[in-house]
Parts: structure tokens; sequence; C-alpha cells
């Protein structure tokens, strides 16, 4: 379509060597697709496509994560389990060995073409025409077309598919395919095991002396040259190779690498090659086996071996008969969330199965009930639901026990027990107890090396059908073949958004600075046509001021031109620079003048410079007299809306403020920050000044509008506001000093009263009362009459004695009648 | 036992005393034997012998400090672990080490062996206990890595001798203990380390500096324990490049284990030019080669 339009648009014939386009064609029709757009659109679907494609076609591992969460698959589950799921788009992804690299090679010529297309000397005016050979072949001269190659190649290096068949492994076929030897395939990196040691061990210090460095090889003469050698770069190198498993280099090689910047691999940081393909095989947890006739096939490794354990070729195929040829009879177990599902399978048929749940996980909280129990250390919940769960939890281990044993017979027959039962729990409930129900050492005991979800029976025959896959490839070569595509067409990639960066935005940019270096990189080689250009500029160039408006008129042209790119000759264009700069520079100028003349008055402003002000002053008033004073000294200086009277108060130059100030400046101005001369500095001094001023002028200017606080007294009457205000203060805090003393007094006495004895205490209260009788006997002796002040008197019947014996004898005198 | 041999056996050990005086921390090979026959002996002639050593236990025996001299070869035993060497650290002027308890016998052992004017400093480095795998530092100076405290390079700049420069180390290798191996004279150092660390080195410790590896690995520092006089290598390193490496840093060295058979030298040894601790494990041959490269023994007194 978008070929039609162009050709409809810009038809020329094949011969034609210049397209049939007038100024008045350029001038009149604007080019209906933008070939950005276009190239920008395409450059992302190829992306897309090609990134897309790397991972769909190359990598089984994605069909197969697709599979499994079965994004293009519907689920079929019969009776017997036999079929499991289906492939949605099963014949797309049948053939898409056949389509997907087409596309790719399509879109890969568009990619390319759209480059070329670009890349052409008027972009949209004269297209390369990769659909027509004949008429390339006319303006070539030859037909072998290289975008066509291109294609062809890409389609041909795109064609990903290794020959891969998907079987199970209870399947003849595998069987024929694992009937003889097998041994393990080592993708890549076998080399370095044999390469290492041998030079090392071969070299040996041919002198007697000790003077060598045996990882550079090299022997000297002298123990200054040895001292010497091991401070080099290049010793330090060799220590690397060394520690990588390389041969060491030589001091010349040594010198040509960091020739050629290669300093990288000297210093400290580790590359090490993680994304390697026995990683990326081996993390899925399969395993990559040759069979004798170069037949490649992979399988889950835990089929065939523990985690632990070490592979041995022998052992290896002797597993693979045992579980898959001999004895076919496997068990699944899963066990999880208190569902229990379990089968035993003969070949793709299960043959015992047994699927229950028990409500044992909490709800909403999750996790199992005992594993609560422990956490919680003494309490245990006591709700319902707690011990329901706790109950459930017994039952679970009750019913598997149960199933397993009434299997027994079954299950010994086995082959292979592929469990799953995640966590502690799960994992005593097989294992755990006084007779566990597996032995935990049991060699058929495998666990699933993939993720499950819930433990069903579906989920059980979903496990073994997945796990019981084998993919048998081709040969070594074409398994390795992957690989080689990959690198390929990662590469190709690269290349071509390195050509993209390196060949189109510098030009985007430069189109409108800078001509085209001569020796540009096109894609396809074509004839340099010369054709007239679009406008001419040799007269404007040679003309000078008088020519500079219809010169305007050609800059506007050719910017609406400027899509069919650039038409001038690298002289011309900066001859149109320099002669655009006069142009401008008038008004620069003036500008400039302003800009030096505002900085010179912030200077004297900042120094404070009265006299010099007063001099600008009147140099302003003079030369223009028909301006008032207040257009100089309210001007806005900086870029921060600051005037002549702020810059003053900010820099606390008082004299400059009072100046102005006199000179008509206005105090209510603000600056951007919104504050006014008086806000904009925190010296006491300038705003002192501003308040007397004030103060002075009080019907001058609206000084709420300057922040100015009018009605604040003037100095003398504040400070002596402030002895009055000190005096009361003082006065205040002696009243307080003294009732402070008196409760101290208090205190202190208090605490002494509390730190006597009792008696103590008692004879102080006696004392006091002494004394405030002025020495007056208060207490006596209701008989004797004896002075007991002070003293503890002996009561009875509410009468003192000064002793026992007088309260006896006043007993005597007066008995108790009882009555 | 009958008469005879029990006679016989007393001869012997009262025969092998000598051979201790000469040999102090190891009685040869048939260590196990040499202890039975001393405790037998000295479990009989108890009374008779006062001053002689009552050997109990096997592990006082093998630790016993009787008839050492001021060089010494000994075999000690830190909070239950052989790998002494990671948690102290010693040098000509100055020992560093990690206990936890400041009024441990240890570190009176530790006091008591080295010499009277040297300070013994127990401080963590960065938090850490294993101090001898954290710094690295010889008679002239301490190299410590950035991560240490303020606290504990504080208390070891009030501790140690002004003659001592001490240095912290920005490096990407912070166990500076496992990447440097160093006496008061070289130095060989981890291939991988910072051209800054390499000058620091030189000037903090007055060393000449090295980068260098012992049997392909590059943690010099922990297959390799120096002193002036000699060198103990780890890491089953071949005669080539042990004979390269002697005239490299001109010093004799010798390939060798620690802890009955540890690769690791520099964690089961500690060592200065009179002194060298190792683990309990340590055996009566692994004692003898050290006694020897180290020159620790009267037999072979430094050169």
């Amino acid at each position: 379509m978008l070929r039609q339009k162009l050709s409809e648009k810009y038809a020329y014939s094949p011969y034609q060597s210049t397209p049939r386009l007038t100024q008045h064609n350029l001038k009149s029709e604007q080019p209906t697709i933008s070939e950005w757009k276009l190239g920008i659109i395409g450059l992302f679907v190829s992306l897309i496509v090609i990134t897309g494609k790397l991972y769909f076609a190359n990598l089984d591992y994605i069909k197969q994560l697709v599979l499994e969460h079965r994004l293009v698959s519907y689920e079929v589950i019969t009776e017997d389990g036999e079929v499991m799921f289906k492939v949605a788009w099963k014949d797309a992804v049948k053939y898409s060995n056949v389509w997907l690299p087409a596309l790719c090679g399509v879109l890969t010529t568009y990619f390319t073409w759209i480059m070329v297309y670009l890349d052409s000397q008027v972009p949209g005016v004269q297209p390369p025409s990769p659909f027509s050979p004949s008429k390339y072949k006319a303006r070539s001269g030859h037909s072998f077309h290289l975008n066509y190659v291109f294609a062809v190649l890409m389609g041909v290096l795109a064609e990903p598919q290794v020959e891969m068949e998907v079987l199970k492994i209870f399947e003849e076929k595998f069987h024929l395919v694992i009937r003889d030897k097998i041994q393990s395939v080592l993708l890549e990196g076998n080399e370095s095991g044999d390469t290492e040691e041998s030079p090392k061990r071969e070299w040996a210090a041919n002198k007697t002396n000790s003077l060598a460095c045996s990882y550079c090889q090299i022997q000297f003469d002298h123990v200054t040259q040895q001292r010497e050698h091991y401070k080099l770069d290049w010793h330090r190198y060799n220590l690397r190779q060394s520690l990588l498993q390389k041969p060491p280099i030589g001091e010349e090689e040594f010198v040509e690498k960091t020739a050629k910047d290669d300093i990288s691999s000297i210093s400290g940081s580790d590359s090490e090659k993680e994304d390697t393909l026995d990683a990326y095989a081996t993390a899925q947890g399969k395993i990559f086996l040759q069979n004798s006739e170069g037949k490649v096939f992979s399988m889950y490794a835990c089929l065939l071996c523990n985690k632990k354990e070490e592979l041995r070729d022998d052992v290896v195929a002797n597993r693979l008969r045992e579980c898959c040829v001999n004895n076919k009879q496997w068990t699944v177990l899963m066990l999880g969330g208190g569902h229990f599902a379990g089968a035993i399978f003969k070949g793709d048929d299960a043959i015992l199965h047994k699927t229950f749940h028990c409500y044992t996980v909490r709800a909403g909280q999750g996790g199992a009930q005992s594993s609560r129990d422990n956490k919680s250390g003494g309490t245990h919940p006591k709700s319902a639901g707690a011990s329901l769960r706790r109950y459930n939890e017994q039952a679970l281990v009750q019913h598997v026990r149960g199933i397993i044993e009434a299997w027994k017979s079954e299950l010994d027959r086995c082959s292979l027990i592929i469990y799953r039962a995640s966590g502690p729990h799960n994992r005593s409930v097989l294992f755990g107890g006084g007779a566990p129900l597996l032995d935990r050492t049991d060699s058929r005991l495998r666990t699933i090396p993939f993720s499950t979800r819930r433990a069903t029976f579906a989920e059980v025959k979903r496990v073994h059908s997945v796990i019981t896959l084998a993919h048998v490839y081709g040969e070594v070569l074409a398994f390795l073949k992957c690989i080689f595509v990959k690198m390929m067409l990662l590469g190709s990639l690269e290349s071509a958004v390195e050509h993209f960066t390196r060949h189109k935005l510098p030009e985007q940019n430069t189109k409108r600075s800078k001509a085209r270096s001569s020796c540009i990189d096109r894609a396809k080689s074509r004839e340099i046509v010369e054709r007239p250009l679009p406008m001419t500029q040799e007269d404007s160039s040679s003309d000078n001021d008088i020519e500079l408006s219809t010169e305007n008129q050609d800059v506007s042209f050719e910017e609406s031109l400027q899509e069919f790119g650039d038409t001038l000759t690298p002289e011309q264009r900066k001859q149109r620079i320099k002669k655009k700069k006069p142009k401008k520079s008038r008004s620069k100028k003036l500008k400039e003048q302003e800009e030096y003349r505002k900085n010179e008055l912030i200077e004297v402003l900042r120094r404070g410079n009265v006299n010099k002000l007063g001099e600008l002053l009147e140099n302003h008033l003079k030369i223009e007299e028909n301006q008032l004073r207040d257009g100089f000294v309210n001007e806005v200086l900086d870029d921060k809306g600051n005037t002549l009277l702020h810059i003053a108060a900010m820099n606390e130059q008082t004299d400059t403020l009072e100046f102005l100030l006199k000179n008509d400046a206005n105090p209510c101005a603000k600056n951007q920050k919104q504050q006014t001369p008086y806000t904009s500095t925190q010296s006491k001094e300038i705003r002192e000044a501003l308040k007397q001023f004030a103060r002075d002028n009080p019907d001058k200017y609206n000084y709420n509008k300057a922040q100015i606080q009018t009605n604040v007294l003037s100095p003398e009457e504040a400070n002596e506001k402030k002895k009055a205000q000190r005096k009361i203060k003082k006065e205040k805090e002696k009243i307080k000093r003294k009732e402070n003393e008196i409760k101290k007094q208090e205190e202190s006495e208090k605490e002494r009263f509390l730190k006597l004895s009792d008696r103590e205490k008692r004879a102080l209260a006696a004392e006091r009362r002494i004394l405030s009788q002025s020495g007056a006997v208060i207490a006596r002796c209701f008989l004797c009459a004896a002075d007991i002040t002070g003293k503890v008197p002996f009561e009875y019947l509410g009468n003192r004695f000064c002793s026992v014996d007088c309260l006896k004898a006043h007993r005597m005198q007066n008995p108790v009648v009882l009555s | 036992m009958s008469e005879q041999e029990s006679h016989h056996l007393e001869e012997s050990s009262a025969e092998s005393l000598p051979e201790f005086k000469a040999t102090r921390n190891y009685t040869g090979p048939d260590e196990q034997q040499s202890w039975w026959y001393i405790k037998r002996w000295s479990q009989d002639w108890k009374s008779c012998y006062n001053s002689v050593p009552f050997y109990i236990s096997k592990e006082g025996f093998r630790t016993r400090r009787e008839y050492c001299g001021t060089r010494k070869a000994l075999r000690i035993r830190f909070e239950n672990t052989n790998e002494i060497g990671a948690f102290i650290k010693i040098t000509n002027s100055y020992c560093l080490l990690c206990s936890e308890d400041e009024s441990a016998s240890f570190l009176k052992t530790v006091k008591g062996d080295l010499a009277s004017e040297t300070p013994v400093i127990n401080t963590s480095l960065a938090g850490c206990r294993i101090t001898g795998r954290m710094c690295v530092g010889n008679k002239n100076g301490l190299l410590l890595p950035e991560t240490v405290y303020d606290t504990e390079l504080q208390l070891i700049q009030n501790e140690l001798p002004d003659s001592v420069k001490i240095h912290t180390v920005e490096e990407r290798l912070s166990a500076l203990g496992n990447v440097i191996a160093c006496n008061d004279n070289v130095a060989i150092v981890h291939p991988d380390i910072n051209k800054e660390t390499e000058e620091i080195i030189e000037d903090t410790l007055q060393v000449e500096v090295f980068r260098h590896m012992i049997a392909n690995n590059p943690l010099v520092g922990s297959y390799c324990v120096l002193n002036n006089h000699g060198g103990l290598v780890g890491g089953g390193i071949s005669n080539v490049e042990l004979e390269n490496l002697s005239s490299l840093l001109q010093v004799p060295l010798v390939a060798g284990t620690v802890n009955s058979g540890s690769k690791v030298i520099a964690s089961g040894l500690a060592v200065n030019d009179n002194l060298a601790y190792s683990g309990m494990k340590t055996t009566s041959s692994e004692i003898s080669v050290i006694e020897s490269i180290f020159k620790l023994s009267k037999a072979c007194p430094p050169c």
C-alpha cells in the first residue's frame, strides 16, 4: 500500500535518473507519510517479532511453560487420565517452524528496506525498490539484490526448530532410543579440563636456579629482574589467566592486548560466564543424555538420581532401563495443606488412587494448627476450630498411614516413589513417627522437580504425565544449532541496533547543522545522481546585508522542506549561520548593556557607595529628563524581582537605604518571594531605619502594605517601657524568692523532724509548748504537782501523773467503783 | 606389668627427660607413649621428685612449657578452637587478639610468652573476633580494614608503641589477613588487590610487595605464614613454585600443614620471630617442621 501511494505520487520511470520533481512539486505537496513514524513502527515491530521469536521458537522451555500454565491449552481430563491437556493452537505450534521464520524474514526485509528508504538522498522522494528486481537491475546494472540475500539469509538462520519429539518414556519409541549405551552430554566447556594442566605440567625451569615465574613461564638471570617482573601487569594478567584455567600469554602478546585497550581484563572485575548452556539446561532439573547413535534426549534428572548423587554413565543407563522399561510401576504421592492425593501408576494408567482432604489449615491465617501450637509456646488456642484442626491432623496421619499400608504390596513393587511433602509437618507424616511409612534412605524416593498445585487426583495425573515426558532431539549438532541460531540472531539484532544508532541518530542531529561526511555507508550501492537542488543559494551567499530580507524568506521556505533533507553544502551552511549573527546582535547588545548597567548598580548597592549611587541617579535624570526619579530608584534589578531597596536592605547598607528612601524609593515594592524590603532582611538596623522613615513620613506610603510596623514606639519610649517592665519583674522575683525561702525552711525543718525518733519528737513538741508559754510550767502531776513538762506523762482516767507511784497512790485514794 | 618392664620404663623415661629439654614442646612421633611413660613415672616417684612436673592430662603434657627458652613453638588452645591463627595476630612489636574474657588465662599465657615490653591488645576488629584474619601487620606497622570501629582504632592507637604506624585500608578484599602475607621485609599479596592498597602496604609496613598466588589460589595470606627466618606454605604448592617463591621472598620456605593436616596454614598458626602458636591438634612432626623453618629451637639457631 505504501508502495502504491508513493508510486502514485512520485511516479517516475526506471530509466529516469532524476525524479520528476520540481520546486513547485516540493512546495505544494507535503508527503503524506511521515517516514520517521514508519521507520520507528517498522523497527519496533521487527524487534518485537525477532525477540519474541527468539524465545518462542528456540526454547522449548517457554513452550512448556505456556503449556503448563495452560495459556494456549485446554484441559481434557478423561477418566483414566490419559489426556491431560490439549494444545489449543496445536496446528499453529506444529507449523511454527514454517511460518515463524517466514514472518521473521519478511519483517527483517521490511526493516532493512525501511532503513535503506530512509537513507535515500531525499527520503520519501526516491525510495529504492525492493519489490521490483527488474527496476532494480535497470538502475544498478545487476540483479544481485543485497536486500533479498539478507532476507533469505535471515530466513534460513531463523529456522530455529530442532527436530524435537516429545515422547512418553514408556513408549516403545523411546525404549528404542535408550536401547544401548548412554552417556551424558557435556554441552560446552569440556575442553578446559584437559588443556589447563598440560602446559603447566610440561613447563619446568630449564636452568637449575630457581629464578623463575611459573605462572608466566619465564626465567630470569638476576634477582632484581625477578622482583621487577612480579610487579608487572603482565604477571598480574597471567595470574588471572591461571585462575581462569587458561594458559599464560607471552609478553609480546600482552603488550598487543594492552595496546588494544583490553585492560579491563586485568582489572579486578570478574567477568564470569554464568549464562552457559549447561547452566540453562540443568536449571530446569533436566538431564541431557546421548545414546550411541548420537541422539540427544532430555528428561527430568530426578528420575535417574537423587539430588546429591553423582552421575556415572553406566549407572544412569541402568537406572533408566530399570524405571522405564523393566518396571513401569510408579507411585506419586502429594501431601500439603490437609490435602492428600496418591496414585500408583502402571505405565500411564493409575491402578490405585486415593484422595482426601482434612480441615487442618487455619483459615485466614494459614499454617497448620500444630505449627501454631508449637510457635506460641505454652498457650494452645482452645477454640472449637483449633481442636477440630488438631483432631484432623491426627486423622490425616492415620488416614495416610491406612492408605499406604493398604497399598503396601503394590508400593513395594514400584520402581520410583515420587512425592511432594513440603514443610516439616507434611514430611513428618510420611517419614516421621515410630514406624515411618517410607524409609528416608529409600533409593526409590524422588521429589517433584517443578511446582505443583493443590494435591488432587488430576494434579497427580498431571505430575505423572509431565514427569514421564522425554524430549528427543536429533544429533548433537542439531541440538547445538539452537544455540547457534540464538547467538546469530542476538548478534544480528545487536548489529542492527548499533547500525541504527550509529548511522541514523547522528544524521538526525546533523541534518540542519552539518553536511554529510563523504564516507557514508549505504546499505545499497547506488549511483549518485546529480540533481538540481530545489533552491539555489549561490546568489544569496554572495550578497550582503541588503539581501537579508530575501534570505529570511529562504530560511522559512527551507524549514517547510526540512523533512526532505538538506540540500545545502557545508560552506553554504556556515555562511548562513554567520550571516544570521549580526541581525540578532543589535537587540542583544542593548540587552547586554542593560545587564551591565544593572550589574554595576547592584555592585554599587552592595558596597554601599552612596556617592556613586547619587552620581548614577543624576546621570539618569540628565539623560532622560522626562522620567521621574522613581523610574530609576524603583527599578527591578535582578531576576528575583529585587528592587534597589531590596538589595540595599539585604546587604545591610543603612546609608544607601536612607538615601534611596529620600529619593522616593518605594518601600512597598515586593520581590518575587513577596517580600518587601522590610521583610527581606533580618537586620535590626535596617528595620529600625525603615521604621524611622515611616515615623517621619507617616502619610507617604501605606506602611501596612510595606509590612513596616508604624505604631511601634520610638527607641526612648521603648527603653522607658522596658525599664518599667524590668522593675515590675524584679519586684515579682523578690516576692517569689522570699516565698521560696520560707518554703525551703519549712521543708528542711520537716525533714529534720521526720528524721527524729518518736521520743525526740515528743520532747520537741513539749519544748515548743514551753517556749510558747514563755517559761511557764504547763503540765503538773495530778497528785504531787511536780513539773512534768517535757516528760512523758502516765495517764489514768484523763489525769496525768509524773510516775507510776503517783498513779498508784492516786488509784489507792480513789478506788474505782465497779457497778 | 612385670617388674622388669616397669624398671625398663623408668629407665627410658629418665633418659628421655633431657631430650624434652632440647626439643621442648614435642617428644617425637611417639608422643603418646612418652606421655604415658612420664605419667607413670611421675606417679610412681611423686614423693621423691617434687620438682618434676606431674602431667596428669594429655593436654597439659602437650602444652607444657617447662624447659622453654625465649624462642618457642607452642601448641595452644583458644576457647576450644584449633584455629588459633584466626583469633590472634603476633608480630615482633605487638600482639592483637580477641578474647572475650579480659581475665582469661589465655591472655595471661600470651602475655607471659611474649617479651615483656610487647603490648598485647585485646580487641575485636569491626566487631569481628577474627582479629588475625582481619588485619595484617609487622613490626613497622599495622593495616586495618576500613570498617574498623573508631573505639577499636582508638584502643589500638593507645596501646601500640609510637614506632608502629597504623593505617586503615579501603579495599574490596577486606579480610586483609587472608589476602596479604608479610614479614618485616617482604609481602605477597592477592593479585586483585588495589594499586592504592599496594602503595599503602609498601609505605606502612615498609615492605616490598609482590602479587602472587599459591598453587593457583589467590588467598596468599591464608596459605602462607612468614616470619623473618622462614615461611610455611600450604595448599599443595609444587616444588618449582615453592623454589620460585623462596627466591623471590629471600627466605627459606617449606610446604607443610598444621592442625593434623590442615592446608590453611594461617588459620592454624600464628608466628613472630621468637614465638609460634599452633592449634592443639598440631602433630609433633608438624611442630618440628614449624620449629625448624621458623628457627625457633636451640638446635637450629637463627642465622
